[in-house]
């Protein structure tokens, strides 16, 4: 089991309660599908992708990213077991979805990417390890049901 | 060779020209032996480097984290021969340094994460790829000489 420390909880909840899921969702989605564009071959239904303004203007997108974030908060809300609360999760995307687990990876570095841009200095080295360390807990469990 | 288009180049220098060398420097390398401790064993003449404050504190960790990005300098200005800029430095950490290539990859995520914190959304998605595709040309770049 994953050994959260008091600074770590209070970080994770503390990112979490400020965040603007309706801004952040759509922006690490969008990022994801702008600097790592092989990710668009999952998403062939949502229309307009081929650029980066079509991508950050697209409301499916943007939509899917607001899916994806809420998502992130049943992790939050269960961090002492974050591998049972994705278990689901982790075989619809190995099952349903096919998607590759190295994808996971890259979506939460976009997701790090856009709230050390919102928190600026406030994402200290401190911070950004319990970030990280959170976000690798969910990939990790994302990819645990694939075989 | 590495293919650049004149947007690309563009990106590349107005964010350098934005970065304090002696600022994202020190905060770069601190951010490497805050979030992945492993990293430690490289700097054991630096002192105490063990807690997040301890490294935040110490000269010798700001004094190289200038180092090192100074020498990012010469990828800026010299895109178009990125690997033979850094051949010397790639054999140097491989040679005389056994640094695990890993790292790289490493200190470029916390060089680009610094760069958000600083940026914010003038970081915007296609700036980020942009930036992080010239890393990952320093970084095969810095590799190059291994084997």
């Amino acid at each position: 089991m994953v050994e959260w420390t008091d600074f770590e909880r209070a970080t994770i909840q503390d990112i979490f309660s400020k965040m603007d899921y309706e801004v952040v969702g759509p922006a690490a989605l969008s990022r994801c599908l702008v600097v790592y564009p092989w990710t668009q071959r999952y998403f062939g239904n949502f229309g307009n992708l081929y650029n980066a303004a079509a991508i950050i203007a697209n409301p499916m997108v943007a939509a899917h990213g607001k899916v994806v974030l809420h998502g992130l908060d049943r992790a939050v809300k269960n961090m002492d077991d974050i591998k049972g609360t994705y278990a689901e999760l982790s075989v619809l995307h190995s099952e349903k979805l096919h998607v590759d687990p190295d994808n996971f990876r890259l979506l939460a570095d976009c997701l790090t990417i856009v709230v050390a841009a919102k928190l600026g200095k406030a994402f200290t080295g401190d911070v950004q390890a319990a970030f990280q360390k959170f976000l690798a807990v969910v990939v990790s469990s994302l990819g645990r049901q694939y075989h | 060779m590495v293919e650049w288009t004149d947007k690309e180049r563009s990106t590349v220098s107005a964010i350098w020209e934005k970065i304090d060398i002696d600022v994202i420097g020190p905060e770069a390398l601190a951010r490497v032996l805050i979030v992945y401790p492993w990293t430690e064993r490289y700097f054991g003449t630096f002192g105490d480097i063990f807690s997040a404050t301890a490294v935040l504190g110490n000269a010798k960790v700001a004094a190289h984290g200038k180092v090192v990005l100074k020498a990012l300098d010469s990828a800026v200005k010299n895109m178009d021969n990125i690997k033979a800029t850094y051949a010397d430095l790639s054999r140097l950490h491989y040679e005389k340094l056994s640094v695990d290539p890993d790292n790289f990859k490493l200190l470029a995520d916390c060089i680009t994460i610094a760069v958000a914190c600083k940026l914010k959304s003038a970081l915007n998605p296609q700036a980020q790829a942009t930036w992080q595709k010239f890393l990952s040309v320093v970084v095969d770049a810095m590799s190059s000489q291994y084997f």
